[in-house]
């Protein structure tokens, strides 16, 4: 019985589907908004709306960058669609897909995007994470902007894709270029070697020490999924070094810099942007004479950093407050003003409009190269009593 | 020479660690011959318990380390709440399904600690403010030499407890036969819900140990720990208190050893290579006696 019931439901269901289809008079309220959200698709292009997927790591251990990039990218889109004009609408209900910081998890994500067809993908925050998904992207002509992704090989993967941030070649370059200016002269190596973010800082950090007269005296591996590096500070502070590169994430951060300090290691410790968010709390005094580079400091008094901090503070509180978020957030007005540029919001318009797009945000002005990568000013920040404070800003030279 | 000794150190250090929560699975095994999959799980537990208190600890005014109570009872409560709630009912169908509810209780864990406390690594408040002890030009945190020392002490007392006290005799006498044990007045169930409330507790100060090496809380901090410590516990002889003790810290030096003079991306895959030596030679483990399997 209930089986039949549920049988001839289905064909209620199906019949009022189709006589919607032909656009018949008929109306009741479900029939009406089945025709209302097939108009919109049909037109498609003139539509005015940029369907965006998003990615992003929500949870695992850059859940904080996840956050942060969520919640940046609903502030600009609340802020675009407020100011009329070109819309976005960010698929799978208005929310960032989860990635968990896990390549195999963000080809899933991918899938599970492609599915509701977007115009352009914006994701995801790691190097391991976006790779994969630039091939995707590349192969079935959609466009791929991501926001933090620094490893040089992904703009690599062909003109569909771009990116919001510096690359790590830069990054690197810049770290030992500010390494040296400070007099260090020993520097030792940590790295991540499971990881294409931290291998790419390395080797840029490790190919312009000697230009800025630093000798690498000591190199040591580790795994993103480590907790002890006890043996790697060891023999570092055995090495004599006096400054130490570790190019790694902000979840073992803390871990590595009390165990140096525990090993007795004195000197400098830098990393790159992945260091953002840190948390501090308990290891004031070890975070001490501490560096990294970073996208933009919430320091910078210029007024679109200081709107966005003031805004992303109110509404989010400061601890996911970080440079992730910035970059999420620009990614969102960089796709905005593609589409402006090239007048329409279709992928193939996008693109066009992406390629050599100069932009000025949250992260500074720059101009997207034939590869689409920018090439912009890099931040350097340290620790003072826990809390990142801005130390310099180096433009690129040329 | 300095290297050297600050390896050791640092190997002794984790190995404790490591030894810490080998007894935890050591104890359930040796008396319900039960691996404890979900062991792991609640030094996670522990982790966050003492994330929670230690704040409220200095905020009263009271020295960090007393949130070591708090955190044990609070795991004797989840080891005690799991063993009622979830392997008790399954103890008579067999191994096999004990061995698969610890591994759904361990997930289970996982997962509610991700919905109760968030995605995010906690990190966890300086427990201890001890000196650093300089030998031969070597810098040495105390703490390390007080997490030695706690893995050591606990060890003995364990190995005294179970020898000694009529409750270690009843622990003793429950894996040999449950029913003789039953027939001369032990009660099997207490018996087996002490090892759960004891083995918890462990965990406890293992997390406290941990924590104070690696001021980190995950989600899914249990899993790859709680591998090692079973490594452990199996090259020492499972079912055998010192033999725990011995399994943890071998596999605490070796892995710093491998890190240091041989390459320190093959630490695991040596650690492994050696338990499975270890297992052909002598399938027991180190310290674990041959007990013919009753047919």
């Amino acid at each position: 019985m209930k089986k039949k019931m549920v049988g001839i439901l289905l064909c209620l269901s199906l019949t009022t589907a189709l006589l919607a289809g032909c656009g018949s008079t008929e109306t009741t309220e479900s029939t009406e908004t089945m025709t209302e959200t097939k108009e919109t698709t049909e037109v498609g292009e003139e539509d005015n709306v940029i369907k965006i997927g998003l990615i992003a790591p929500v949870t695992g251990g850059y859940a904080v960058y996840g956050e942060a990039g969520q919640n940046s990218v609903l502030m600009a889109v609340e802020e675009i669609n407020a100011m009329g004009g070109v819309q976005i609408e960010i698929l799978n209900n208005g929310k960032a897909v989860d990635d968990a910081g896990d390549s195999k998890q963000a080809v899933n994500a991918y899938n599970s995007l492609s599915a509701e067809n977007p115009e352009i993908y914006c994701g995801s925050f790691s190097s391991s994470c976006s790779i994969p998904m630039a091939e995707l992207a590349q192969a079935e002509g959609k466009v791929l902007i991501s926001p933090t992704a620094t490893n040089f090989k992904l703009t690599l993967v062909g003109d569909y894709i771009f990116r919001a941030c510096f690359i790590d070649p830069y990054q690197g370059k810049m770290a030992a270029k500010f390494a040296g200016e400070q007099g260090y002269t020993k520097a030792a190596v940590i790295y991540a070697k499971d990881d294409d973010y931290s291998n790419g800082l390395k080797d840029a950090f490790v190919e312009n020490a000697e230009a800025n007269g630093i000798e690498i005296v000591y190199t040591g591996e580790c795994t993103s999924k480590d907790t002890d590096y006890t043996a790697q500070v060891s023999q570092a502070v055995a090495s004599g070094a006096d400054f130490l590169f570790y190019p790694c994430f902000l979840d073992t951060v803390p871990l590595l810099v009390q165990q140096a300090r525990d090993a007795g290691f004195e000197g400098a410790i830098m990393g790159g942007d992945g260091w953002d968010g840190s948390n501090t709390t308990g290891l004031e005094a070890q975070f001490e004479n501490t560096y990294f580079t970073n996208h933009y400091s919430s320091e910078d008094t210029a007024e679109e950093v200081q709107a966005y901090v003031t805004k992303y503070t109110e509404k989010y509180g400061t601890e996911s407050l970080n440079a992730i978020g910035a970059c999420y957030y620009d990614a969102i007005y960089m796709i905005k003003a593609a589409a402006e540029k090239s007048g329409a919001t279709d992928t193939e318009a996008l693109k066009a409009g992406m390629t050599g797009l100069t932009f000025s945000g949250v992260t500074g002005t720059f101009t997207l190269d034939s590869n689409g990568d920018p090439e912009k000013n890099i931040v350097i920040n340290t620790f003072k009593n826990g809390v990142v404070s801005w130390v310099t800003t180096l433009t690129p030279e040329e | 020479m300095s290297l050297l000794i600050q390896s050791v150190v640092n190997g002794l250090n984790q190995g404790a660690i490591y030894a810490l929560i080998a007894l935890g699975y050591t104890m359930v095994y040796g008396i319900i011959r039960m691996i404890n999959f979900a062991h792991g799980d609640f030094i996670m537990v522990g982790s966050y318990t003492l994330f929670y208190t230690i704040p409220l600890m200095i905020h009263a005014g009271m020295p960090p380390w007393l949130s070591l109570f708090v955190a044990i009872s609070v795991c004797v409560f989840v080891g005690v709440a799991v063993e009622m709630i979830a392997y008790k009912p399954v103890r008579k169908a067999g191994s096999m399904s004990a061995l698969i509810t610890a591994l759904a209780m361990s997930l289970f864990l996982q997962n509610l600690a991700m919905v109760l406390f968030g995605a995010n690594p906690k990190s966890i408040p300086a427990i201890f403010t001890l000196p650093v002890l300089e030998f031969f030009g070597v810098k040495i945190q105390s703490k390390y030499l007080l997490t030695m020392s706690i893995g050591i002490v606990i060890m003995l007392a364990l190995s005294i407890f179970v020898k000694s006290t009529r409750i270690g005799k009843a622990m003793r006498a429950v894996p040999q036969d449950k029913q003789a044990s039953t027939l001369v007045g032990i009660s099997v169930n207490r018996i087996i819900t002490t090892t759960f409330a004891l083995g918890s507790g462990l965990a406890a100060v293992a997390a406290l140990m941990y924590c104070s090496t690696y001021p980190r809380a995950t989600i899914d901090m249990g899993s790859m720990m709680g591998l090692k410590a079973f490594v452990a516990a199996v090259l020492g002889g499972i079912g055998s208190i010192p033999g725990a003790m011995i399994g943890g810290i071998l596999v605490g030096i070796i892995e710093i050893f491998v890190k240091v003079y041989i390459a320190p991306g093959w630490y695991e895959a040596i650690t492994y290579g050696i338990l499975i030596i270890v297992l052909l030679v002598k399938p027991t483990g180190i310290m674990g006696k041959n007990i013919g399997v009753k047919v």
